[in-house]
């Protein structure tokens, strides 16, 4: 085929920024195996164990009891307009492979519940943490426990900001929580949120 | 901080009685009317006379797509969808202009959503841009989303810089498509059928014993949902709507209960008992196609892929394959072979779960066509070739940077999806990625969500490398990756290969893996144009559901002059 240069000068210049890339250079990625015909096409990732977490352990002050534990989910939890959230902080309080599960939560189109990784969550939901605020309270708690385990009826509500005269939301939280002889873990926790359809009963807000 | 979002947010609220962050439901694009399978024939698009210059009108009008469903109001090029055939030479260029003759000042569906950046009120809703996907061409002419305009260029995006777009075809023979790109609103676009197929011919195809004229057909997979008047039906996400003036409001994505193919609802193909080659495009907005060929009365025979080309052209050989997996924008070149199976009838079948690969989103689309091997044979075929074009891969060795780019899903504290990213910025954001012309580029795509996105960059083809599962909760916490296993080798027919589009599947999120997938590419500008330091080409990569696209899963890219000093 033919070649031939041309230059041309573009005024696109004028609409963008160059900014440098802030990424160093990696490494270059192994060679892949050499691929074989006659199989099928591409698949899904095949589901496997949970991985193996590097979790930084958690602060033993913050997992000593159920009071400390919860307290601390919910100021990891909480964030001003600005702020940047501890999520090694809010992991560190789940066992590894827990699950959030929001029951209202609608996913990409499902009804049923989604599930996040502790991290995830807050990587996921920091966004709207930072530009919209999100402080977020215990109002109430049910608790009930048999040796190792417990499970926490939680009632919480979140604000924008401190200075908002009511709630944008109220729901419970329902934790699974295990203690291991030296610390309290979460297990699990599925929430639900208060609806039009679904108000918050009296006996969850005492 | 996006303001407009933030007060969406709060009127939001407001309206589920201060209580709810997002009011409850979609609305499923899921009860269209149910039509009976396989009663139109599937049409062809008509292939443009060639020329060397043309002129292509978006208009509205009506058009059948069903025996049984009364006509229905579209946008397509030249009043037609699928919009005609471009059929070109390699090294011959062409001019395109692209016309906007679409009547109004409200879209003609009711789900424009003013809060997403760039389809703002003051942002006139009936606006368009054209993009040739997978065509090597300057910026001017690559239908930059903002570069839209209006009727008769009335009002033009502040990217608008030409009405002539100029098509090079500086590259090896494929099938490309073109398609709206106007920022914010093309899923709307799109859905309203906006898109046709580009054919692009070399003397490397010419050469080879393949299937052509009428045995080589396209094959424009979307699906879509209709009222029972006949008139498509996009869904917005709440009900009720929140106040005016945020209403309708975007959905994460659209899965339609109803298959279409080449723009008619679940259409036949009678077809000798011989080799055909189909030119498969998935032209979803948002679902991930799994096919497979079966026999109609049994459902056991099974028919074969022969796989011979994809996205950006041929494999090197052909790749035999009982199913097929296909992404948005993606373009599978197969062979069919209906030899000896005179007076059987075959159903395109298909799945996949929406979304991919969780799936979860009510309903399917089970079906897709029907071949009838009725006709009598008219001419014989030849056996595939064994040996297609060469492949020549790009070494990683020669990549002077490898770029780490995150895809995000962005919640409210709910659990719902509000907005997915890349590379952790919004499109408003500087450019980051500004490979200099000429140059090899490794971009490790690495996907923190629970879906598969199909990413397109732009400009190049590129080859898959590899993927490879890491720790989600180590890389959240730290921003490091650490593995969980080897390398895994694309599928036989992403690698060796030419793509533009490519899954970056999830990992298994809830176990706490994500999944990186690798990819090369070499920012060749068309005829190795240059142009001087200072100056840059700027195109765009995203992902190709177009709800995400649409909603910030795209940024720009600007590919710099090959002189220039670098960071
Ligand atoms: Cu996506």
């Amino acid at each position: 085929m033919p070649r031939c240069k041309i230059v041309r000068i573009f005024a696109m210049t004028l609409f963008a920024v160059l900014v440098p890339c802030t990424h160093g250079q990696q490494p270059a990625a192994p060679a892949p195996q050499k691929p074989h015909d006659s199989h099928a096409g591409h698949t899904a990732a095949a589901p496997s164990a949970p991985a193996a977490h590097e979790m930084k352990p958690a602060d033993a002050a913050d997992v000593a009891s159920l009071d400390a534990i919860l307290a601390a989910f919910y100021a990891s939890n909480s964030g001003a307009v600005g702020q940047k959230r501890d999520i090694v902080r809010f992991s560190s309080l789940f066992y590894p492979g827990a699950q959030l599960m929001p029951a209202e939560g609608k996913g990409h189109g499902t009804n049923m519940p989604r599930a996040f990784a502790p991290s995830t969550y807050i990587a996921n939901t920091d966004l709207f943490a930072a530009e919209e605020g999100y402080l977020v309270k215990e109002i109430a708690r049910r608790t009930e426990r048999f040796g190792k385990i417990a499970q926490v009826f939680s009632t919480y509500e979140a604000r924008h900001a401190s200075s908002d005269p009511r709630p944008f939301v109220r729901g419970v939280n329902s934790f699974q929580l295990f203690f291991d002889g030296h610390r309290w873990w979460i297990l699990s926790l599925a929430w639900q949120t208060e609806t039009p359809e679904l108000k918050l009963p009296e006996e969850y807000l005492r | 901080m996006n303001l407009r979002r933030r007060d969406f947010l709060r009127l939001g609220a407001m309206a589920g009685a201060g209580c709810l962050l997002f009011p409850k439901n979609y609305v499923f694009g899921q009860n269209s009317p149910k039509l009976k399978p396989f009663v139109d024939p599937l049409p062809i698009p008509p292939v443009l006379p060639g020329a060397t210059s043309f002129d292509i009108h978006m208009r509205q009008f009506f058009q059948k797509l069903h025996r049984d469903l009364p006509p229905t109001k579209l946008w397509g090029y030249e009043g037609m969808f699928l919009g005609p055939t471009f059929e070109v030479r390699s090294g011959s260029p062409i001019t395109v202009q692209w016309l906007n003759d679409l009547p109004g000042q409200k879209h003609f569906l009711p789900a424009v959503d003013t809060t997403i950046h760039g389809s703002e009120s003051n942002v006139p809703e009936v606006r368009s841009v054209v993009h040739l996907h997978g065509a090597k061409v300057l910026a001017d002419s690559d239908g930059y989303p903002e570069a839209w305009f209006t009727n008769g260029f009335g009002k033009t995006g502040p990217f608008f810089s030409t009405r002539v777009y100029h098509y090079p075809n500086d590259q090896a023979a494929t099938m490309l498509w073109y398609h709206d790109h106007s920022l914010g609103i093309t899923r709307l676009n799109v859905f309203a059928g906006l898109a046709g197929v580009y054919l692009i011919r070399d003397e490397d195809e010419d050469e080879l014993p393949l299937p052509k004229g009428k045995f080589e057909v396209p094959l424009v997979f979307m699906d879509r949902a209709f009222n029972p008047d006949g008139s498509l039906h996009y869904p917005v996400q709440t009900v009720p709507p929140p106040p005016p003036p945020v209403s309708p409001i975007w959905v994460p994505e659209f899965f339609g209960d109803t298959a279409l193919v080449n723009g008619k609802i679940l259409p036949f193909l009678e077809v000798e008992p011989r080799k055909y080659r189909f030119r498969m495009l998935n032209a979803c907005n948002a679902r991930f196609l799994h096919l497979t060929f079966t026999n109609a009365t049994d459902n056991k025979d099974q028919l074969h892929f022969h796989q011979i080309g994809t996205d950006q052209g041929f494999l090197h050989k052909p790749v035999t394959l009982m199913d097929l997996l296909m992404s948005p924008a993606e373009r599978f070149d197969v062979v069919i072979d209906f030899t000896g199976q005179k007076g059987k009838s075959f159903i395109l079948n298909n799945d996949a779960p929406a979304p991919f690969p969780g799936g979860g989103a009510p309903g399917m689309v089970p079906q897709f066509m029907e071949f009838r091997v009725t006709l009598p044979l008219t001419s014989t075929d030849q056996p595939l070739p064994e040996r297609l074009a060469p492949v020549h891969l790009l070494e990683t060795e020669d990549a002077v940077r490898v770029r780490r780019l995150t895809l995000r899903e962005n919640d409210d504290p709910n659990g719902n999806p509000i907005i997915d990213f890349l590379g952790d910025r919004r499109w408003n954001e500087p450019i980051t990625e500004n490979p200099r012309a000429g140059t090899i580029e490794q971009w490790d795509l690495i996907n923190t969500t629970t879906d598969g996105h199909p990413i397109h960059v732009h400009l190049v083809r590129f080859n898959v490398i590899n993927r490879q599962l890491f720790d989600l909760n180590v890389f959240n916490q730290t921003g490091k990756l650490k593995f969980l296993g080897p390398p895994e080798p694309p599928a036989p027919n992403e690698r060796p290969a030419w793509k533009d589009t490519v899954v970056v599947f999830p990992g298994d999120t809830t176990s706490g893996q994500g999944k990186l997938t690798r990819i090369i590419a070499k920012f060749d500008l068309p005829n190795e144009a240059e142009f001087p330091p200072g100056n840059r080409q700027q195109y765009v990569w995203h992902c190709h559901i177009l709800e995400h696209e649409d909603n910030e899963m795209m940024r720009p890219y600007a590919v710099v002059s090959g002189k220039e000093d670098k960071d």
